[in-house]
């Protein structure tokens, strides 16, 4: 009887189709929802203009322009082609401090992520996994950390290092911290039960590789989104920490920083304060769209298949 | 090792394990497993069958090393390992492996089928060249009869017959001696199911392997097994050879799970010994006989002393009334 | 006039890797009071085509069928509204997994009286009597008490229970169980079995038993519907099917039954049940049927007559010999 399988597989022709890879399906899903790749699509522009910055910014960003103090943009009476958005208060281009600000912004997102991200999935996963008084400490800790307003205990960070870019972007990454934990013992929680990792303790593998290799790649998804998410958190919180005066120091043309030096003009010169807050606006916008999309894309239980 | 010792053999196997109870402070024993002895030799299947709550599980933490038992002891060959013991070495770890139930959960979705399967030998013997871990597992993929272009897959893209085969190629890549089988054919269809009991068959008489088949199926194991052994509520409650247990059932549970289980055959009389009740639960077990509430023959004896397993009729039973004409 | 009408069900989802045929063509008809048991593994689709009659499916699929008929109201013209009245209260179903049927967060008499008072009305007073009945009437023991347990407080087959009394609250005509006692003990599964059995007896509604195990099959239904990737290829008497498969598929599937073997190896059927991908032309089982020839590989079979067991097949089997090679001389 089972010699017929040759035959009949030779002669039966199928109407088949070939099974769409990982990343074509994850496109699929992702597309779906316009938002996020409107979102996606602006956030890859704001890298190429970071990246580029050298290149198409119209001036350099710390240079001052004595006879050009607040320039109104290229649209107002009085604006000039030279200064497309105008200039601020000491005369630099407002253009060229936004591209090169997107530097900072972006710089400071992937460092907090990374950072916060890599400290608290080895915490989470050890915790989740071990349990006991590991898991015990850990999560307090968390909870201390998690029961401060976060701008307050970054604050008090930046006050203790000091300020500048540098400390500003530890902080963030701390006060971050508790939600890369508590996401990361979730998940390993729920499949450390599961049988392939029983499986791979009964083939004789030790904690570290159990953690590491086994439930550690299947934790990932919502790892990614928060990640995502908290990418917009850190822009946010680096800008709101810039404004405050703790967080990149002038002439840095970091979006915050040039909001902070643009307080006294609001009625003045509107420019010099809306344009960084817009920039701010779109950048985390586009990267919560982004988010979303994200998200609804790799939960598997949306899954239609 | 000598012919006389059995490859695998446990003696009174208990495993209790601690909770919390409701109240601050109050510490509950589930006893999941208590007074299991067996004998299993080169070639053989034991198959241990019951309910939830049964200990089957267990059982199957207790010989694959993954919890060491409460009291009581297991022999490997001529290691024994009891609660004294401690992390396995290698080849104590190599000779026993495990197969679970439920082939969506047992492999790991994010690693391609080779990795998977090299993974025990990656662990135990870091000294094998990747070269020769690799031929070593495009063989056992052919040996459970998947394809080569299987290798660099991964495990969404494969049924359930496929994904458990792979379940038994992994077991076998350290050459165990014994393999515990826990329900491996319960969550697959009936023609697929049929492909991997081959392929069980198969493999026992090409490796000698012993196989310990956990199963709540009594048709599959009337067709699998050597012996088999009948669990409630952690404890063995009948224990023979396949034969006589199937023809001549002694415990009361034994031949209600008989009678319960439908037959294939319209033509058949439905005789049905019908069980009321729920089955007990492990933190409070009923005294004397766990089974006397849900007992058609249960007499006074039953609800005060537990009786132990007792040859009668050629196989051991715990039954007061064992032997008697009921 | 029979109570149920299922001519040429379809059911198409969509999904991120293209359409798929879930179920293909369908058709089933049951009278009143009678117990048809829908056979099938995997992928047969006989799931979905009762969650279709109930309206239960996701927007992702797609329902045609030339005829949906039950108890004279065509299923395929109603409002959802109107659907309403019927489902629950007429034609109900019960499911696979009693833990997670059960809303978690209710009292099992909560979710009993909801059923009474969606369909029935009537006053708190009587809708908890009621509830108590049919407590009493699914073997529940010490009602009243349980009207106040949480689903998680009861075992699996006390929650199969609740939920055959939420199903029968209202007396319905027709009872779909799917895999009602498959993630249930063995000796739970005898008395659910048992008990829908008598409900049936008592109540004179239909049943229609959706099982994979062909135990329960022999045991409890009266007429049998085999379903393969999505198609009828067989319906027969439960007696009939056992003693003389029509259909290659079903005769594959008895063979494989453990209590039919013949010595230590099953024969078994090579090959795996087409998917999205590998969907053949011609018949669905050829490239894994043992009396395939060329025309089956080519062009889909029409259903055969009753004497063949209404068989999807180019050349049905009578008493295990192809219709195509009866009467040939075989060496």
């Amino acid at each position: 009887m089972t010699d017929t399988t040759a035959v009949s597989k030779a002669t039966a022709s199928t109407n088949s189709q070939a099974p769409v890879g990982p990343l074509r399906e994850f496109w699929a899903y992702f597309s779906e929802n316009k938002g996020a790749v409107a979102g996606l699509i602006f956030f890859m522009v704001l890298v190429v203009v970071a990246l580029l910055a050298d290149f198409i910014a119209p001036h350099d960003p710390i240079e001052q322009y004595r006879d050009h103090f607040l320039v109104p943009p290229v649209w107002v009476d009085g604006g000039s082609w030279d200064f497309l958005l105008g200039t601020d208060a000491v005369g630099r281009d407002i253009l060229s401090r936004l591209m090169f600000g997107a530097r900072y912004s972006l710089f400071i997102g992937c460092i907090v992520v990374s950072g916060a991200a890599v400290v608290g999935i080895a915490i989470g996963l050890f915790a989740g996994y071990l349990g006991g008084w590991v898991d015990t400490v850990a999560m307090r800790v968390m909870d201390i950390l998690l029961s401060y307003p976060p701008l307050l205990l970054a604050l008090v960070f930046v006050a203790i290092l000091g300020p500048g870019l540098e400390n500003a972007i530890v902080a963030i990454a701390v006060i971050q911290l508790p939600h890369y934990v508590r996401l990361t013992r979730a998940s390993v929680m729920s499949e450390r039960s599961r049988d392939y990792v029983t499986s791979a303790r009964v083939a004789g593998a030790g904690t570290l590789r159990l953690v590491t290799v086994t439930i550690l790649p299947n934790c990932l998804a919502p790892i990614i989104v928060q990640a995502a998410l908290s990418f917009s958190t850190a822009i946010l919180d680096a800008a709101a920490l810039g404004f405050l005066g703790m967080g990149a120091q002038p002439p840095l043309p970091e979006w915050g920083t040039m909001l902070a030096e643009a307080r006294e003009f609001i009625l003045r010169a509107w420019w010099v304060v809306t344009f960084p807050g817009v920039a701010i606006l779109v950048t985390v916008l586009a990267i919560n769209l982004m988010g979303d999309g994200l998200r609804d894309a790799l939960d598997p239980k949306l899954k239609r298949s | 090792m000598n012919a006389q010792t059995p490859l695998l053999s446990g003696d009174d196997l208990t495993r209790h394990y601690d909770i919390a109870g409701k109240r601050f402070g109050e510490k509950m024993s589930v006893k999941a497993l208590q007074g299991v002895s067996f004998e299993l030799d080169q070639g053989e299947t034991l198959a241990v069958v019951g309910e939830s709550g049964c200990g089957k599980s267990t059982l199957a933490r207790l010989i694959t090393m993954i919890e060491p038992p409460t009291a009581g002891s297991f022999r490997i060959g001529d290691t024994v390992v009891d609660k004294e013991t401690g992390k396995p070495g290698k080849e104590l770890r190599a000779a026993v492996q495990i197969v679970f139930q439920d082939p969506y959960s047992s492999l790991n979705p994010r690693q391609k089928i080779g990795t998977i399967l090299a993974e025990p030998l990656v662990i135990n013997h870091p000294e094998i060249s990747r070269a020769d871990r690799e031929k070593k597992a495009r063989n056992m993929l052919s040996l459970v009869g998947l394809r080569p272009e299987h290798y660099d897959r991964y495990p969404h893209m494969f049924s359930g017959g496929q994904r458990q085969r792979i379940a038994v190629a992994r077991a076998l890549m350290m050459n165990p001696k014994v393999l515990v089988l826990d329900e491996p054919v319960s969550a697959l269809d009936l023609s697929v199911q049929a492909q991997i009991l081959n392929l069980l068959v198969d493999l026992q008489d090409e490796f000698g392997l012993a196989y310990l088949f956990i199963s709540h199926d009594l048709s599959v194991v009337r067709h699998m097994a050597d012996r088999v052994m009948v669990m409630y509520l952690g404890r063995p409650v009948e224990y023979g050879e396949r034969d006589e247990i199937f023809n001549n059932p002694q415990h009361p549970y034994t031949k209600a799970l008989l009678s319960a289980t439908p037959i294939a055959d319209p033509e058949h009389p439905k005789h049905r010994l019908k069980l009321e009740g729920e089955l007990p639960s492990p933190i409070n077990p009923p005294p004397g006989c766990a089974f006397h509430p849900r007992c058609p023959i249960a007499i006074d004896r039953c609800t005060a002393e537990r009786p132990e397993l007792a040859p009668v009729a050629g196989r051991d039973v715990s039954c007061w009334r064992a032997g008697e004409d009921v | 006039m029979s109570l149920l009408e299922i001519e040429n069900l379809t059911v198409e989802f969509q999904t991120a890797q293209g359409q798929f045929r879930a179920v293909d063509g369908v058709s089933l008809s049951v009278d009143q009071g009678e117990l048809m048991a829908i056979v099938g593994e995997s992928g047969s689709g006989k799931s979905v085509s009762m969650l279709a009659l109930m309206g239960l499916l996701p927007w992702t699929a797609t329902i045609t069928a030339d005829r949906l008929e039950f108890d004279g109201i065509d299923l395929v013209r109603q409002s959802a509204r109107d659907r309403r009245k019927v489902i629950g209260k007429d034609m109900a179903m019960i499911f696979q997994e009693p833990m997670t049927s059960l809303n978690p967060c209710f009292t099992v008499g909560f979710q009993i009286t909801e059923a009474l008072k969606t369909h029935l009305g009537g006053s708190r007073a009587t809708r908890r009597a009621r509830a108590v009945e049919l407590l009493n009437l699914v073997g529940l023991p010490e009602p009243e008490r349980r009207l106040n347990a949480f689903p998680h407080q009861l075992s699996g087959g006390m929650n199969q229970r609740v939920m055959i009394a939420i199903a029968i609250a209202c007396r319905p005509k027709l009872l779909i169980a799917d895999e009602p006692t498959t993630a249930l003990d063995v000796t739970i599964q005898a008395q659910i079995l048992d008990l829908l059995l008598e409900l049936r007896e008592k109540e004179g509604m239909a049943l229609i038993l959706i099982t994979h195990d062909m135990g329960v099959v022999a045991e409890t239904a009266e007429r049998v519907s085999v379903q393969y990737a999505g198609q009828k290829v067989e319906e027969q008497t439960v007696r009939d099917l056992f003693r003389d498969p029509h259909h290659p598929y079903t005769s594959a599937l008895l063979s494989a039954l453990p209590e039919r073997a013949q010595g230590k190896k099953l024969p078994t059927l090579p090959g795996v049940v087409p998917g999205l991908f590998d969907r053949p032309e011609g018949c669905l089982f050829a490239p894994r049927c043992a009396h395939a020839f060329d025309l089956c590989h080519k062009r889909q079979a029409d259903q055969a007559g009753a004497e063949d067991g209404f068989a999807l097949c180019h050349t049905p089997l009578r008493k295990g010999v192809p219709a195509s090679l009866e009467g040939q001389v075989r060496s």
